[in-house]
């Protein structure tokens, strides 16, 4: 069954350039919406498993994206995925997304959609339940750091795996990144919550979001 | 309602007017004193009456030191009463050489030289300092002292000296009444009027009481010749009254002089007690001064009371200030005051200047803040303008870019899947221009206006500046969640110009950054531990910032030695600038 998809932008030129490339993907676009107003009325009558929303929208362009997921997780609950698009590399715009308490939820650069292969996979992950963070937004968060740094200890491998655990990868799909069994993974991220002195978290979403919140502190 | 009678009439308060004894016939009195002082001294040395230095002693007293006074006073007010008195007393005293003279001439002149000579001295103590006599009563006094004493004096001629035996009935109440006058002007006298009066009052009732003394003994029959103690008293007493008159003066003087200095020590905290220190230095408790209030048309003190300005009441004085035509104040005063017109002129120089102060600081103060609300909204307009430029670089261009992007990409995929070639690496190259071009239009927009400023507040903004800093940050935050937006946004191009200098210029090694907000005002600081010398003055960003800094009505300062290290601290209120 193809996943079904909806896409809200104020840019017609980006909605439709979107569609092309989820179509040529194999996706099923259930619909197009201009605004926040539109992105609603449409989920409600299409019912997608997954919602593509720029952050940015009429009437402020400021934060609409954000607060129109808010919208969605309160009409449709969890059972949706929605994939944010924004323009901003800062960890504090994806924060705000994954506190709402969430799976399913994704936060990528704009720019992504470009790259087809990590654009469709996000899209993938998200429909699936899945938690998905740009890696231009964790990689800041990962590199240069002032010393003292807890981040220090990691070793490089660990640090690898460290950003794509807050990229919203599982165990599995790092595993399979980084051609290592997943064993092998679980013991880097045992090891990684040691030093960084988390608590291990119970799910995916949960993991991405306590690890983002230590690395953006 | 119709202006009060006034003293003066503007700010420049007229000199004593041209009125009054010209100056030759001034000289020519004094000379005429002065000779007639000669021909006495010659006269009654001559005669062997008296010592040559007992006589001058006697002139310096009776006549030098009136005719000195009287000089003076007429320098100052050349329509001075008081100054024609003090001259006529020096010009007739020597009269009194003249007795039992051997020229038949001038030994008559006592017997109208020396009544004349008390008449003008009583006179004179009486109508001091104005020259006017207050009652009825005045002018009787001294016509009844001037008619006993011409009548005695001839009678004592005629008869012999007895007759000043019997004339002492009459001369002891006249010098009583003389005494009980001149204690009644000083209790009833104002404070201000008793500055100047004090010194005459205390001369008068010496002369008074001497005079009382002299009759009396000439009633027990003993008449004080030459030399003797009384004689001596009554050369001091009457050396006192033209004393007496220069004290007042200079008591007037230091009137002046505190008036003066209180124009010197004249500035915005002392306008409002404008009117305090006034009567403290002119002396006059009873002092007001009044602002013309033109919304409410009256005359009003520095509190904004009421007050009423007296017409045409000879009990106290008007000064109305204007300046330019313009009505500004008055001064009700005391009209001893008057007496002075330097005085009152230096007055209302001070008061005029204290409105003009009060003025001008009312007009800075107003086109201070206009300045500064200006400056702050030319700062809120940047901070818009800068927010609509960056919404329109994401709304515009970006998406457009995006949209090409994709066209490209799709592009590529519609390649045949062998051979695209040349053609597939044209394409991948526009794209990773693309994706460039992108990234550095993501940065410029946010070097243009922070989004996450808006989104996530300062701390989150600041933690990401950090972060892209090539050099190691160490951050301090202790901030309040609802700083004011201009705050939020000045601390943020502070930091960011900062941490930008520190790569640039600085090579440290390591950089700290605090912001911590307090009651009132926040606080941040960005050290380095490079090599220092960064000049404040260079690099249009670092002023831009103070400028920024300043509109908040903040403080931007940069310390920074020569291989000390570079530290910059701004402290921004969070009360707005434009707010007071």
């Amino acid at each position: 069954m193809t996943t079904r998809v909806v896409i809200a932008d104020d840019s017609l030129l980006v909605r439709e350039g979107i569609s092309r490339v989820l179509e040529d993907g194999g996706f099923e676009i259930a619909g197009q919406a201009g605004d926040v107003e539109g992105l609603l009325n449409l989920i409600g009558s299409a019912n997608p498993d997954v919602a593509i929303v720029d952050i940015r929208m009429p009437p402020t362009y400021t934060d609409e994206g954000l607060r129109a997921l808010t919208e969605i997780r309160e009409r449709h609950g969890q059972s949706m995925g929605v994939l944010i698009l924004s323009h901003h590399t800062e960890a504090a715009f994806a924060m705000r997304l994954l506190s709402e308490g969430s799976t399913g939820t994704g936060y990528l650069l704009k720019d992504r959609i470009a790259d087809v292969e990590d654009f469709t996979d996000a899209v993938r992950r998200v429909a699936r339940g899945g938690t998905v963070v740009d890696p231009a937004v964790v990689g800041p968060l990962v590199a240069g750091r002032p010393r003292p740094d807890p981040l220090a200890e990691l070793t490089d491998r660990e640090r690898e795996v460290l950003a794509l655990m807050a990229e919203g990868r599982s165990n599995q799909a790092i595993a399979d990144r980084l051609f290592v069994t997943s064993k092998t993974v679980e013991a880097h991220t045992a090891s990684i919550f040691s030093k960084l002195e988390l608590v291990p978290a119970a799910d995916d979403h949960r993991r991405v979001l306590a690890v983002l919140a230590f690395l953006e502190g | 309602m119709t202006s009060p009678p006034a003293t003066e009439a503007d700010a420049t308060v007229a000199q004593p007017t041209g009125r009054g004894t010209p100056r030759s016939v001034r000289a020519a009195l004094f000379g005429a004193g002065l000779l007639f002082g000669a021909i006495a001294h010659v006269d009654a040395t001559a005669r062997d009456v008296a010592s040559p230095a007992y006589s001058l002693i006697v002139l310096a007293a009776y006549s030098w030191a009136y005719l000195m006074a009287g000089a003076i006073a007429w320098e100052r007010r050349p329509d001075s009463r008081v100054a024609a008195l003090l001259t006529a007393v020096g010009v007739v005293a020597p009269a009194g050489h003249f007795a039992g003279s051997s020229l038949p001439v001038l030994s008559l002149a006592p017997w109208i030289g020396v009544p004349l000579m008390n008449v003008f001295l009583v006179w004179l103590i009486l109508s001091y300092p104005n020259g006017r006599l207050r009652s009825r009563l005045y002018p009787l006094l001294i016509g009844a002292i001037g008619l006993t004493l011409v009548v005695t004096n001839v009678l004592a001629q005629l008869i012999g000296p007895q007759v000043l035996q019997y004339a002492a009935v009459v001369t002891i109440p006249l010098a009583l009444s003389l005494l009980a006058l001149v204690i009644h002007r000083w209790i009833s006298a104002s404070p201000a009027a008793r500055r100047s009066l004090t010194p005459m009052v205390g001369a008068g009732k010496l002369v008074a009481v001497l005079f009382a003394a002299e009759s009396l003994l000439f009633l027990v029959g003993i008449q004080a010749g030459p030399g003797s103690p009384l004689r001596w008293a009554m050369l001091v007493a009457r050396a006192a009254v033209p004393v007496a008159f220069l004290v007042g003066l200079l008591n007037q003087r230091i009137s002046r002089g505190a008036v003066a200095e209180l124009v010197v020590g004249l500035d915005a905290s002392r306008v409002g007690r404008l009117r305090e220190s006034l009567a403290q230095a002119l002396g006059d408790p009873s002092l007001q001064v009044a602002f013309w209030s033109p919304g409410r048309s009256l005359y009003a003190d520095a509190d904004g009371a009421p007050v009423d300005v007296p017409e045409g009441d000879a009990d106290r004085g008007v000064i109305l200030l204007e300046r330019g035509g313009e009505r500004l104040g008055v001064i009700v005063h005391d009209p001893a005051l008057a007496e002075d017109p330097g005085l009152i002129s230096g007055v209302s120089a001070a008061i005029l200047m204290a409105v003009d102060i009060e003025r001008l600081n009312a007009a800075v103060r107003t086109q201070l803040a206009d300045v500064r609300a200006s400056r702050m909204r030319i700062v809120e307009a940047a901070d818009a303008e800068r927010q609509r430029v960056e919404r329109n670089l994401h709304d515009g261009a970006q998406q457009r870019l995006v949209a090409l992007s994709l066209a490209l990409r799709r592009a590529r995929s519609q390649l045949p899947a062998n051979g695209g070639g040349e053609l597939e690496a044209t394409l991948g190259g526009a794209s990773e221009q693309l994706a460039s071009a992108l990234s550095e239009l993501r940065d410029l927009a946010r070097g243009i206006h922070p989004a996450i400023l808006t989104e996530a507040g300062l701390g989150p903004a600041l933690r990401s500046l950090a972060r892209e800093s090539p050099i190691p940050v160490s951050v301090t935050l202790e901030i309040d969640d609802r700083l004011p937006d201009p705050v939020a946004v000045a601390a943020y191009f502070v930091a960011a110009e900062a941490l930008a200098n520190v790569a640039k210029y600085s090579a440290a090694d390591s950089v700290a950054m605090s912001a911590v907000s307090s009651v009132g005002s926040l606080h941040v600081e960005i050290s380095d531990d490079g090599v220092g010398g960064a000049d404040p003055g260079t690099g249009s960003g670092l002023r831009g910032l103070a400028d920024r800094v300043a509109a908040l009505g903040g403080l931007l300062e940069i310390h920074s030695p020569p291989g000390g290290g570079t530290r910059l601290v701004a402290d921004l209120p969070l009360e707005a600038a434009g707010a007071e």
